[in-house]
């Protein structure tokens, strides 16, 4: 105790002896008891944990390779049953891909219109709604979805979409495919209002985060504002709308509620865009009740949200290394 | 009449309407403005859309009754679920201020540059992590694994996980933002770093930090996944906790696709979204507010 | 006034001797907002909401304008009759906020010179120069007031395009600001934004790295990134970028600032070339090198003009007290 000096080493505390002692006191003992703890590391442990126990209760080895096709029967689960991730694969990747290139497009519009064109107050107040969107919960996009949208879908926009666009890819397909108006489009349509808060934000401030000098330079030898976003802004933003575009659809991939709501539940090969399909989210949202009644069926939706948390692991590293440097120089200012 | 002007006009070559330069740049200039501001409309529709419809469907109906009454049968109110609401929503706000703030303030003030670097992307990673993929962890370790079955606390627990990584990321950058001269000041003039946090750390990353768990919270009552997998559902409120509850954004996932011959359960969904709707406002005002305030007195203190 | 403000003095007006003076309360100046100033506000609209450099014509503010003697500001020697100054300045205002950074000033610049601006720093040099081809427009709460012609022509005026403007009027600014791209790309990048034909191009990025003395030393590695030149070789090729887009006036806010002597050396020498064709105006905190290029010399104090005069005369025989003790070194 009677060792003056800071807690930590290295810490600049020249004065320390002009303090009362009852405060050095504390002061040690809140420290090391809070902060040097593992509770501060928490963050951390939290991360390990789920992975560990969803990879204790997946029991991996009981399954191996057969997760990885198409067929899908398990019930009730017994020795005949399979369990293959294809068309839950394969909706969470169109889906998400398909969600992540539209609010690409429309983001990266409002990015532009908010950080160039745009006057100050509706600067603010765009960016105030948008921020407002991402708050607005998934599950009201849902029954939004259902009981307004999906009507909608079904008797008016699909069946004009599939007579306009029959020759495009996914747009065609047979008439039976719109049905109630759920299905992949409504999904797609859905998780990218969604999603677009979140790339509009990480767009806005990669754009905002240009020297101000390169964009100073643009405008001293004649560019208009356009020709200095599309020469100048966007080229050195490039890194953080890429960036945006990675968390935008890891946001998108592990979105299930409202998907669970919209997409039509039916896992299958879609014979167009208007047809049902089904997310690994989604699905293991759904299932839940069963993964309480049959062990088995819990091992193989655990293995399932494994894969998820692999799927955004990996895209949130990429995303967060292309984003960085924006979000640095964000902070700064 | 500048055309007119500009003929013979020595300074000819920077005239808008000279003739002999590209004008198309400038229309481009102007109509990718436009264009662009069409994208707004693209997104702002369907969300004044929603609005729209929830209010709707949600509004004729909405009484005291809706606030005071539990579900029953078809009928009733949303009591038990906004009770469960927010004893679920307290629960978790406790756990993720707790572990998000102390860590936040270790990674910012006192962890290893290399200890600090990974807790941040350990904090982004599971700001990632998708909900569902939370609900699963807490579904296995907190309702099968503890047999206590579908309850509130495990709930609570999840949900305070899933808001852990906002609260730690703002009181990380609340922390770093701290001017530089006001740290070397404090503890030139001989400031513990506990009093330099306490008196002059704290003052100015508190309304970042309130933000983070404001910010938190709305996302944390807006969620589905994690609570539908762990808290089960129930229409009155629960005696302890370890027993399931109702929520809001549960009676929306139960009650969705009743058709209409169902009695009022698709009512009782859209005036649920509607109370959500008004939380989350309710909530981004509060952060605003919040903030501006503290600014205000920040400033009154320093001058 | 609202008739007036679309009178352009023709060719003949400043041929046959008519002072910029009486110019000035002929064309006054529209107090409406130039639309499509890069960065700033939404189309049609003051470029304005958020950068708002507002503009305000001469009569519109005169009674806000603070009380202060206007005529005091000295007057260039020689008399503007003999040659019509390219660009010439009549009772500039700036305010930033409420604070004046600019009080008054009057300057012309004529063709085929090196005009200086000297002045501790703060005085307002930078944001003078700025406003000469109105890159003050994209500076946030930035109020501007007074005349500002070019040719004769008001810039201010809703008919010139800023754009055209700093296409003609050039900027190389205190910290090279060459775009992450190749040598070449960065010299032709004004050419492309007009559009102009590929050998039109490969020509004059040619010619104007050859007039900024950067041909020799890179002629061979023009596909290079220009992020890998020397600091001094940088700010050249910003001047060679700027000379490209033929301009008729090249401003130079404190290009040599950030170089070391040598480098400053080639600056300067290649200054002496670039003033038989171009008007050059350039900022500088360092009193030695006006003396070195400038052909004539303003001395800016705390936002006002002080003295302009023939460079040689300033600095041996400055007429105001202020001017004297700034050259000679005793504060600044």
């Amino acid at each position: 105790m009677s060792e003056p000096g800071p807690p930590e080493g290295g810490v600049p505390t020249g004065a320390a002896p002009t303090l009362p002692p009852p405060e050095r006191l504390r002061d040690r003992i809140t420290w090391k008891m809070v902060l040097g703890s593992p509770v501060a590391l928490l963050p951390m442990f939290l991360l390990a944990a789920v992975a560990g126990v969803l990879l204790y209760a997946s029991d991996l080895h009981n399954f191996g390779w057969s997760l990885w096709g198409t067929d899908w029967n398990w019930i009730p689960p017994g020795p005949g049953s399979s369990y293959g991730i294809g068309y839950f694969a394969l909706g969470s990747v169109l889906t998400a891909s398909l969600a992540m290139l539209l609010a690409t497009v429309l983001s990266l519009a409002m990015a532009i219109s908010i950080v160039v064109y745009l006057p100050v107050i509706p600067s603010r107040a765009l960016t105030v709604v948008t921020d407002l969107l991402a708050g607005i919960p998934s599950v009201v996009f849902g029954i939004w979805g259902f009981v307004v949208l999906a009507p909608y879908f079904g008797e008016n926009l699909e069946p004009s979409l599939r007579d306009a666009l029959y020759w495009l890819p996914g747009f065609g397909g047979p008439a039976f495919a719109i049905g109630g108006g759920t299905g992949i489009l409504l999904a797609v349509f859905v998780l990218t209002i969604m999603i677009i808060p979140i790339t509009t934000a990480i767009m806005r401030e990669s754009l905002r985060a240009v020297p101000h000098s390169a964009i100073e330079a643009g405008l001293a030898l004649g560019a208009t504002r356009w020709e200095v976003v599309r020469k100048v802004r966007l080229p050195m933003a490039r890194a953080g709308i890429f960036g945006a575009l990675f968390l935008g659809f890891g946001r998108a991939i592990g979105e299930s509620v409202a998907v669970s709501m919209l997409i039509g539940a039916t896992p299958q090969l879609p014979p167009s865009l208007y047809a049902g399909g089904y997310t690994i989210a989604a699905y293991i949202l759904d299932q839940q009740d069963s993964a309480f009644a049959y062990p088995v069926l819990l091992q193989v939706l655990v293995e399932f949200a494994l894969i998820l948390l692999l799927i955004s692991v990996v895209v949130n590293i990429v995303g967060h290394r292309l984003t960085r440097g924006s979000r640095n120089s964000g902070t700064l200012n | 009449m500048a055309v007119q002007n500009s003929t013979g006009n020595p300074a000819g070559d920077i005239l808008r309407y000279s003739p002999g330069h590209l004008r198309l740049r400038f229309v481009i200039d102007k109509i990718v403005g436009w264009v662009l501001l069409l994208a707004f409309l693209a997104v702002l529709f369907p969300l004044a859309d929603m609005l729209y419809w929830v209010g709707e469907k949600a509004l004729p109906t909405f009484t005291m009754n809706t606030l005071t009454l539990n579900q029953v049968g078809t009928g009733g109110g949303l009591h038990s679920m906004i009770v469960g609401t927010f004893i679920i929503l307290i629960l978790s706000t406790v756990i993720a201020t707790g572990i998000g703030v102390l860590a936040g303030m270790y990674t910012a003030e006192f962890a290893p540059r290399r200890v600090a670097e990974a807790g941040r992307v350990a904090g982004y990673l599971l700001a990632g992590v998708p909900a569902i993929v939370l609900g699963y962890f807490g579904f296995y370790l907190l309702v099968i694994y503890t047999k206590w079955d579908y309850n509130t606390l495990a709930g609570a627990i999840t949900l305070g996980i899933f808001m852990v990584p906002f609260v730690y990321r703002a009181t990380d950058l609340a922390f770093v933002n701290v001017p530089h001269d006001q740290r070397e000041g404090a503890l030139a003039m001989g400031a513990s770093r506990f009093q330099y946090l306490r008196r002059v750390a704290f003052p100015i990353a508190m309304p970042t930090i309130l933000s983070g768990v404001f910010l938190a919270m709305a996302l944390g009552m807006g969620e589905t996944a994690p609570l539908v997998l762990t808290v089960g559902w129930s229409n009155t409120v629960p005696t302890n906790l370890l027993q399931p509850t109702g929520y809001l954004t549960g009676a929306i996932w139960n009650f969705y696709d009743f058709p209409s011959t169902y009695g009022s359960f698709q009512t009782l969904a859209f005036q649920a979204a509607f109370l959500l709707i008004l939380i989350v406002i309710a909530l981004n005002v509060g952060v605003q507010i919040i903030s501006e305030h503290y600014r205000r007195k920040l400033r009154g203190l320093v001058g | 006034m609202v008739e007036g403000r679309n009178f352009v003095p023709t060719k003949g007006d400043i041929r046959s001797g008519v002072g910029p003076m009486q110019l000035a309360s002929a064309a006054s100046p529209s107090g409406g907002y130039a639309d499509d100033i890069p960065g700033t506000g939404f189309m049609g609209s003051p470029v304005a909401g958020r950068s708002s450099t507002r503009y305000m014509s001469p009569s519109e503010s005169t009674q806000n304008a603070p009380l202060e003697e206007m005529a005091s500001t000295p007057q260039p020697p020689g008399g503007p009759a003999a040659v019509a100054p390219l660009i010439s300045v009549k009772d500039l205002w700036v305010w930033a906020g409420k604070k004046p950074i600019l009080s008054g000033i009057s300057l012309d610049f004529n063709d085929r010179e090196v005009t200086a601006l000297i002045g501790p720093s703060g005085c307002g040099k930078t944001t003078f120069i700025r406003t000469l081809n109105r890159m003050s427009d994209v500076s946030p709460g930035l109020r501007v007031k007074g005349l500002i012609q070019y040719k004769g022509q008001d810039i201010h005026s809703r008919s010139v395009n800023p754009v055209l403007l700093r296409q003609r009027v050039g900027m190389v600014f205190q910290r090279s600001t060459v775009f992450p791209m190749s040598i070449f790309d960065n010299v032709a990048f004004g050419l492309r934004l007009i559009r102009e034909r590929r050998d039109v191009i490969s020509e004059r990025v040619t010619e104007s790295l050859r007039r900024a003395g950067l041909y020799e030393e890179l002629k061979d590695n023009l596909n290079r990134s220009a992020l890998t030149l020397s600091g001094g070789q940088q700010q050249r090729l910003c001047i060679a970028r700027a000379l490209a887009v033929n301009p008729r006036v090249l401003l130079l806010d404190e290009p040599t600032s950030s170089l070391d002597p040598s480098a400053t050396q080639k600056v300067e020498d290649l200054l002496f070339e670039l003033k038989r064709e171009y008007a050059v105006v350039i900022v500088t905190h360092n009193m030695q090198q006006a003396a070195r290029v400038a052909d004539r010399t303003a001395f800016l104090y705390q936002g006002k003009l002080v003295e302009f005069d023939e460079t040689k005369r300033l600095f041996e025989n400055p007429r105001e007290k202020l001017t004297e003790s700034y050259v000679t070194g005793r504060f600044g």
